[in-house]
């Protein structure tokens, strides 16, 4: 692997960079998303990279893998610059990336996925002696036990990750890009994974850590960079700064567009509209019990992995719950599946708007009445005269941009669409909405409009559970907020009880 | 005015009526090939929808299930085992019994697919193709490869021989499936619970439909269809015998496919399926007339399906 290169720590250190990008801007379309961005890593230095979602950090991953090309800005790798167009071209020039999704195959095994269309042979045929034994060589050389005989499908997720990252040593690259590698490790394996990353700075290879986790960052990594709106806000000595400094360059001291949308009226807070009591489910969810009331909206802020979209699976019926209670207007519940959590007035909007939301291919009007096609029976039949104007009533009053009902939602904006899952819901009258990141991915328009639509359901007396990984929406909107770790709740933050809910307190809170 | 004509003509997506062009085309090259044969001939007209009404009943329940996104490879042997079972009820028993008898080998067989395509999570084409192989072996069993025949006028005249007027009875169980058939597609909630569950699982269930339910029930829709397709056949030919329905899968997923149903599920109607099974009728009777071998016929027919299906599979233009 690569060579034992005698590396000198010290700040002042002159050393080589392994990679150099420099000044780099990117704009699709009209949208400029780096601005000028400037990043270096050094030989055996561990670089974190953090940055609020659309700060620009995954465009200069993809810019620095090959994926995307910049308008303009330099890459030097060990001081050379370089040109590549493509992928290839960045791992030829020795770029490797370590994606978030695993890209092992699971039922093939570790030694076959490491040389997965480079299979060294002996003839026309693999050689598969030698692939076992140049793969317990790198193994060796970075110190892992790990057989690798074994299926992919039989090692523990951590594992997994380590050979991904093994996979993507082999070709001895210069720079290491870890997209987020602990969202979906345990406390033990991302220790695993940190001594790993140990032992690969001190063979001297540059690594770039992509996380969230603003601990992990200050654990790990020697320097600090944080992306915001397209540009570097810092650049420090992981030693010289707080925590507390890197959420403010996260966030920066920007005017908040986004003003809290306070409810019409006072919610009295007596009879729980929605009450989850000791609820526990696997590993992830650990006796967590809250109480939601009418026209509250209470957000559930955590990181990716810490058990939020669960506990909304588990309360609509998606999940069967080990232990706990779920009690809608007093009544204990029996769920067995979503039908049952609609029949009590429960509704999830979810995530994953293609997987989980939408049916493409069909209508708008045929996805708006996917719930409530049995309460549109007359006799024996469908009465599709009512069904289109409870459609065309319930879209013009979400300003679903369209021509009519009968329009394929999948020819919608993103947007558009969320207003159609938005739609489904409501066509329910549900008296417990259950929101899953309800405007990820869609623009600035439809979030406020969507925001203050879910403002006006709580207002008529409904109950919202809110699930976001966007501070800034979870501060307009939410009253109160669970704080979520691990799949326990380690703090409540009430509005009525004089906490502050701002994006800076909710992302620290999450961080802390 | 031009623009306004282009237009139109870009918007037409021939696709969407490929199953009435591959009908008129089909129709209209045998009318000039076989003019002096008779094809258009009334009494051969009848003929060609008395021979396709089994496929067409089983094109109807197997409408559901491509729609839900399953498929069913068993039903060929239960046309068998329902003709069978059928045929053997009616020497001791009335008709009502029989044919309650011959469906309810449908309906055990579909419920059994369907609980273990939902419960176990095997895919339908594997249960199916287990199931069939039950189901034949059954058949060559109960009656030791032997034919039975069925002396019931009543029941004979009902289930296919006979004709009303010009009608054929078959043709008029056919009409019946049918509109039976397309009312509940188009115009129940469970037919709309049958494209969601085809169109987007996930979506369905989060919606509160019950997809498991759901798959069990176009299981059984298919499979009983099939053994009233065997009814039929034990009516026609006066009698049931093991290899009753032996060729029909593939004829009646061609004809639900070329009617327009899509193979990935979500899309889909029940007439189409019977004018696509009218095709494969015309198809048949066609090449017969024709001349060509049973050998040839097979080769032609194989290679039409082909090409039929691979102009009406709508998911090729996303692509």
């Amino acid at each position: 692997m690569a060579g034992m290169v005698k590396i000198d720590f010290e700040e002042n250190n002159t050393g080589i960079y392994a990679l150099e990008a420099i000044d780099i801007h990117k704009a699709f379309f009209k949208n400029e998303v780096l601005k000028g961005v400037t990043v270096k890593v050094k030989k055996g230095e561990v670089l974190g990279l953090v940055g609020s979602n659309g700060a620009g950090k995954s465009t200069l991953m993809k810019i620095i893998n090959g994926v995307y090309k910049a308008d303009s800005g330099i890459i030097k790798i060990n001081g050379e610059k370089v040109y590549y167009k493509d992928v290839q071209g960045a791992r030829a020039s020795g770029i490797a990336m370590v994606y978030q999704e695993f890209s092992l195959v699971p039922t093939m095994t570790v030694a076959q996925n490491l040389f997965l269309a480079e299979e060294p042979k002996k003839g026309l045929f693999i050689d598969d002696s030698t692939c076992i034994k140049k793969a317990q060589e790198a193994f060796k050389d970075f110190n892992v036990e790990i057989d690798p005989r074994t299926y992919v499908e039989d090692l523990s997720i951590g594992n997994q990750q380590i050979v991904e990252i093994v996979k993507a040593l082999i070709r001895k690259p210069a720079v290491l890009i870890l997209d987020e590698p602990t969202a979906s490790l345990t406390q033990k394996e991302i220790n695993r994974l940190f001594d790993f990353i140990k032992r690969l700075k001190q063979q001297g290879i540059a690594i770039i850590f992509v996380s969230h986790h603003l601990r992990e960052i200050t654990d790990i990594c020697d320097r600090v960079v944080v992306l915001r709106d397209g540009r570097v806000s810092l650049d420090d000595y992981v030693k010289n700064v707080e925590i507390q400094q890197i959420i403010q360059a996260m966030i920066g001291r920007k005017v908040t567009t986004y003003e809290y949308i306070p409810p019409k009226t006072n919610i009295t807070r007596k009879q729980p509209i929605l009450e989850v009591r000791g609820l526990k489910w696997r590993d992830k969810i650990n006796d967590v019990s809250f109480s939601v009331y009418p026209g509250d909206i209470v957000g559930i802020a955590g990181l990716l992995g810490s058990g939020r979209t669960e506990i909304l699976k588990n309360i609509y019926g998606l999940y069967r719950p080990e232990k706990g209670e779920i009690i809608v207007n007093g009544q204990i519940l029996k769920i067995n599946g979503p039908w049952d959590g609609i029949k009590h007035g429960l509704f999830l909007v979810p995530e994953n708007r293609r997987k989980e939301g939408i049916i493409a291919g069909q209508s708008i009007r045929h996805n708006i009445l996917l719930p409530v096609w049995r309460r549109l029976k007359k006799r024996l039949f469908i009465d599709d005269g009512k069904g289109k104007k409870i459609a065309t009533d319930l879209s013009q009053k979400l300003n679903i941009k369209m021509v009519d009902t009968e329009q394929y939602v999948e020819v919608l904006s993103g947007g558009n669409q969320q207003k159609v899952v938005f739609a489904k819901s409501l066509v329910t009258g549900p008296k417990v909405l259950l929101l899953d990141d309800p405007t990820v991915g869609i623009d600035v328009e439809a979030k406020n409009e969507i925001a203050n639509l879910i403002r006006n359901i709580a207002d008529e007396g409904n109950g919202v559970l809110l699930v976001s990984s966007e501070m800034e929406e979870m501060a307009r909107l939410a009253d109160r907020v669970l704080v979520l770790r691990q799949g326990k709740i380690i703090r409540e933050l009430s509005r009525c009880k004089g906490d502050i809910i701002t994006e800076e307190t909710l992302t620290e809170a999450i961080q802390l | 005015m031009d623009n306004f004509i282009s237009k139109k003509i870009k918007g037409f997506n021939y696709k969407n009526y490929i199953v009435y062009i591959s009908f008129g085309l089909v129709l209209l090259f045998f009318s000039i090939t076989l003019f002096n044969k008779g094809f258009l001939s009334p009494e051969n007209l009848m003929n060609i929808l008395r021979q396709t009404a089994m496929i067409s009943v089983m094109a109807v329940g197997m409408t559901f299930t491509i729609s839900a996104a399953e498929i069913d490879l068993s039903i060929g042997s239960i046309v068998a085992l329902s003709a069978l079972v059928a045929a053997l009820v009616l020497r001791s028993a009335g008709i009502i019994l029989a044919v309650l008898a011959g469906l309810s080998v449908g309906a055990v067989t579909g419920l059994l697919n369907g609980i273990i395509v939902s419960k176990v999570r095997i895919p339908s084409f594997l249960v199916t193709l287990g199931t069939s192989s039950i189901i034949s072996g059954l058949a060559r069993k109960i009656t030791n490869l032997e034919a039975v025949p069925i002396i019931d006028k009543r029941f004979n005249f009902i289930f296919g021989s006979g004709d009303i007027g010009p009608i054929s009875t078959l043709f008029l169980w056919t009409l019946v499936i049918m509109i039976v058939g397309d009312l509940v597609y188009r115009k129940t909630p469970f037919g709309r619970a049958v494209l969601a569950t085809g169109g987007n699982k996930s979506a369905a269930r989060f919606s509160g439909i019950r997809t498991d339910a759901v798959k069990v029930a176009v299981m059984t829709i298919s499979a009983v269809c099939a053994a009233f397709a065997g009814i039929l056949y034990a009516g026609r030919l006066h009698g049931a015998r093991y290899t009753l329905g032996e060729a029909d899968v593939m004829t009646v997923i061609a004809a639900v496919v070329i009617g327009g149903t899509s193979f990935t599920g979500g899309r889909g109607t029940v007439v189409g399926s019977i004018i696509g099974s009218i095709i494969m009728g015309m198809l048949n009777n066609g090449l017969l007339l024709m001349g060509l071998s049973v050998s040839d016929q097979m080769i032609a027919r194989g290679i039409i399906i082909i090409l039929a299906v691979s102009l009406s599979l709508r998911e090729a233009k996303n692509d």
